[in-house]
């Protein structure tokens, strides 16, 4: 059976009680096989299989539980159509597209309306998709309304919202302030005290401003479940409805200074507006990191075309087009340099400060900056297949997962409403009965106070906040989560196992070392050995003959080159005839070499591979290779073990060169001579001593033990491959991440639990004190408006934690 | 200042205007109703 994932965005929910609910609701559509909603991002992802459900079904599910799916729109202009057919065949090409929800060809105008899901489907393969149909299409300048970001929009709703409860909540919040002892000197206009005008200025706050609570609350009774709403519209309505009473009651009366409480309806409203506005646009910020990611993109690219040099929209750049970055520009797209030489700052993505110099052969990564030289680039990813758009992905994929750790704030809001309404019943009925018998005003109060000062809010935003923010703080410096359940992990963690080649070491062999016989001239040594080897496509030769290069001595060409496989090679050059390779190469031709086995012997326990050199005969030099360590492998390691981690070192080569590296490094648990299917049984006898393992490796060869690790971490410049197989991806190639990856995972899941404790807190402690009376109504709500928005200021701390990148 | 927020800040101003302006209205038709007050003030004139 296939199985599809959609993304909807939702709009309309109040808490972490609609999440639960649209989640709920979803699972039970035929063919959904797992749906989770991120009440933080407003998203939904759903697991689903493609021949029983679609997404017209999920929107109407999200539909009838009264919540939204948010939609983008676009137009385009249509060219190449010429008779109705062609317009029938684009739009159900394009209805086909997974992601659109509608489109709409209107033949008359040559234009095409189409709906869709941006997280599933972008214009650009809209575009693409109707190319390869012959036609063209063209976005139409101006962008639908539905374009706006319709966050922005609810946070404008939600200023105007609170502003016009302010205004008319204001002239009540005075009559009330003048009410206390101490205040009671303050001058209070007659007018504000009068019944009909509170209840003139209190009516438009309860119903137009207020609407949207009894909106949400009638539609999640409707569904047998409660939610925030229902408990703003039950408190805010007994306060307003008892006192709408009481204003009845005074009529004839001649009653003037009746006890009212319309002020604490309003005042309620307004503050819970208030909060809701700091949340959402707290909320904005704890995304910022994908903004931050996305305004790296360059929206232009030079490019060759047709023997001209034209700029482009970055959105028109095609896999194997020339593209010239000039000093100070973009890199537009991944790809090849052709020609040129420059420093490019990569910080943007990995993190890493240094500008890493290139040059012909190099790729480069899109949305890196050319500091200095001219550069010639063949495009060899665009679009959706750039590192940086992938990087996108698995950041936005990683935010909008949950993190094990939530399952208990998901159980605790689902249940949470029906509490609070029981336990404010009982605090009427004792006040009512028992503490102040048949006072109703007083137990009213107690019963409000309760009702607001309970919110599963802070609950559901607890979780979401803290992995949105500390996934997209790690994203910043080259780590990438894949997901929740990762984040959470990977502060776990006991074990680290490193794969050697490519982690530990730069995984490319260079020269290390040249030991020449006595009267030997080391550049005319070099120039033959340099000369006889560049023939050979061995590895090993590449690096001699690259080191060479690099002492600046030019090579010639060789008359004879041989190569014996398991032995080295023969080579004639000048006229000399040379032997390089192993003991038994000089063995087989009676080359003397005497005591210059020891030194050779002496460069293998380093773990360098070393050959024996003979010129004409006669021994002349040993030349040696290694694979070198990464700068910061020593420094790393030392920090993951004093981070109290045990680090394993595990490899294919033999335990000789391995226990060399591992000394090198400080590691002292090496698992030599281990092929790579070998790799993931080491790593499940580690775990079944009760160790929690990550295996740190390159994520081609070591894929299946990065799988069996309960944290896979490749290596890597954002490939598909080893983004594929990790759990997390280190950008950078350096080991400074694991610790940084460990170190982030603690702080976010501290962050998870300070926001838990003080969000479980906040409603143990404050309904029994507004149980108790000591809380009147409006401080009650004020305190619940703000506790929301003091968990995601404490999430956003994660934000600014320095990593040692 | 956005036009959407704008609508509503004039909508309130002006319906607490309305309210403000009626009960003005009303209270110039029955004096008693018209005086200004504090607490402390009412206080008083109820103790009378």
């Amino acid at each position: 059976m296939s199985q599809k994932e959609a993304t909807l965005q939702i709009s309309g929910m109040t808490c972490a009680a609609c999440a639960t609910r649209i989640e709920k609701g979803l699972k039970k559509i035929e063919g959904v096989e797992d749906a989770t909603v991120n009440f933080a991002l407003e998203k939904t992802n759903i697991k689903y299989d493609p021949e029983k459900a679609d997404i017209a079904k999920f929107k109407e599910k999200v539909q009838s539980l009264g919540y939204n799916v948010v939609s983008d729109k676009v137009e385009f202009d249509i060219t190449g159509m010429t008779c109705a057919a062609c317009a029938n065949k684009i739009e159900k090409r394009l209805n086909k597209l997974d992601g659109i929800e509608k489109a709409t060809v209107n033949f008359a105008l040559e234009s095409v309306l189409v709906e869709y899901s941006p997280n599933q489907v972008s214009v650009s393969d809209m575009k693409e998709t109707i190319k390869k149909l012959g036609y063209t299409l063209e976005q139409k300048q101006e962008k639908s309304g539905e374009q706006v970001d319709h966050r922005q929009k609810e946070i404008e709703k939600q200023q105007g919202k609170f502003l016009f409860s302010l205004i008319l909540s204001f002239p009540l919040l005075w009559a009330m302030v003048s009410h206390f002892e101490f205040t009671r000197f303050i001058w209070l206009p007659d007018m504000f005290m009068n019944p009909w005008v509170q209840l003139a200025l209190a009516t438009p706050v309860q119903f137009i401003v207020g609407g949207q609570f009894y909106v949400g609350a009638y539609k999640a009774l409707r569904n047998k479940s409660a939610n925030m709403d229902v408990l703003v519209a039950l408190g805010t309505s007994a306060a307003y409805f008892y006192s709408l009473y009481l204003s009845i009651k005074s009529i004839g009366s001649g009653a003037h200074m009746v006890e009212l409480y319309y002020e604490t309806s309003a005042v309620l409203i307004t503050l819970i507006i208030l909060g809701k506005l700091f949340e959402a646009k707290a909320k904005g910020r704890s995304s910022e990191a994908i903004k931050k990611l996305m305004g790296l993109q360059a929206k232009t690219a030079t490019v060759m075309r047709d023997g001209q040099e034209m700029n482009i929209p970055i959105e028109e750049v095609l896999v194997g087009d020339i593209v010239y970055v000039k000093p100070g520009e973009k890199v537009p797209v991944d790809g090849e340099i052709m020609e040129g030489r420059s420093a490019l700052d990569e910080s943007m993505l990995t993190g890493e400060s240094i500008p890493i110099d290139k040059t012909v052969g190099d790729t480069v990564i899109g949305s890196t900056i050319n500091k200095n030289g001219f550069l010639k680039i063949k495009a060899t990813k665009v679009g959706k297949d750039t590192a940086l758009a992938q990087i996108i992905k698995v950041v936005e994929e990683a935010q909008g997962s949950k993190a094990p750790i939530q399952r208990l704030a998901d159980v605790i809001s689902g249940i949470f409403v029906p509490i609070v309404v029981g336990i404010a019943i009982v605090t009427f009925l004792v006040w009512y009965f028992f503490l102040s018998p048949g006072e109703f005003a007083e137990a009213l109060e107690k019963f409000i106070a309760v009702l607001v000062i309970a919110c599963p809010c802070a609950l559901g935003l607890a979780t979401p906040t803290s992995i949105m923010a500390g996934s997209g703080r790690a994203a910043e410096f080259g780590i990438l989560f894949k997901g929740g359940e990762h984040l959470e992990m990977t502060h776990r963690l006991d074990t680290i196992i490193l794969d050697k080649t490519g982690t530990v070491t730069n995984g490319k062999p260079s020269l290390t070392d040249v030991l020449l016989t006595e009267g030997m001239d080391e550049t005319e040594f070099l120039k033959l050995v340099g000369t006889a080897e560049r023939n050979s496509e061995h590895p090993l030769a590449e690096a001699i003959v690259e080191g060479i290069k690099e002492k600046g001595i030019e090579l010639g060409s060789s008359d004879l080159f041989e190569a014996i496989p398991g032995f080295g090679i023969r080579s004639t050059v000048n006229g000399k005839q040379l032997f390089i390779g192993t003991r038994r190469l000089m063995a087989k031709h009676h080359i003397d070499v005497g005591d210059e086995l020891s030194k050779m012997e002496t460069l293998e326990k380093q773990g360098k591979t070393a050959m024996l050199v003979a010129i004409d005969g006669h021994y002349a030099g040993i030349v040696a290779v290694a694979d070198t360590i990464k700068e910061t492998s020593k420094e790393a390691i030392a920090r993951l073990q004093n981070m109290g981690l045990e680090v394993v070192m595990i490899t294919g080569d033999n335990t000789q060169t391995a226990k060399a590296i591992a000394d090198q490094v400080g590691i002292k648990h090496v698992i030599a001579e281990v092929l790579p299917e070998g790799k993931a049984e080491e790593v499940k006898k580690l775990q079944q001593v009760g160790k929690k393992v990550a295996m740190v490796g390159d994520g081609i060869n070591d894929a299946p033990a990065l799988a069996t690790a309960d944290i896979g971490m490749a290596i890597g410049t954002g490939t598909d491959v080893a983004m594929e197989a990790a759990d997390i991806t280190l950008i950078r190639g350096d080991l400074m991440s694991i610790a940084d990856a460990i170190f982030m995972s603690k702080k976010t899941i501290t962050n998870i639990k300070q926001n838990l404790f003080w969000a479980l807190a906040y409603n143990c402690i404050g309904i029994p004190i507004a149980a108790a009376g000591f809380l009147a109504p409006w401080l009650a709500g004020a305190a619940m408006a703000f506790s929301s928005v003091s968990v995601v200021l404490n999430a956003l701390r994660l934000q600014r934690i320095k990593l040692k990148a | 200042m956005k036009k959407s927020i704008m609508i509503w800040v004039i909508s309130a101003i002006v319906y607490l205007g309305v309210v403000i302006g009626g009960y003005s209205v009303y209270a110039s038709m029955n004096p008693k109703m018209g005086e200004q007050t504090s607490h402390v003030l009412n206080d008083q004139r109820e103790k009378y």
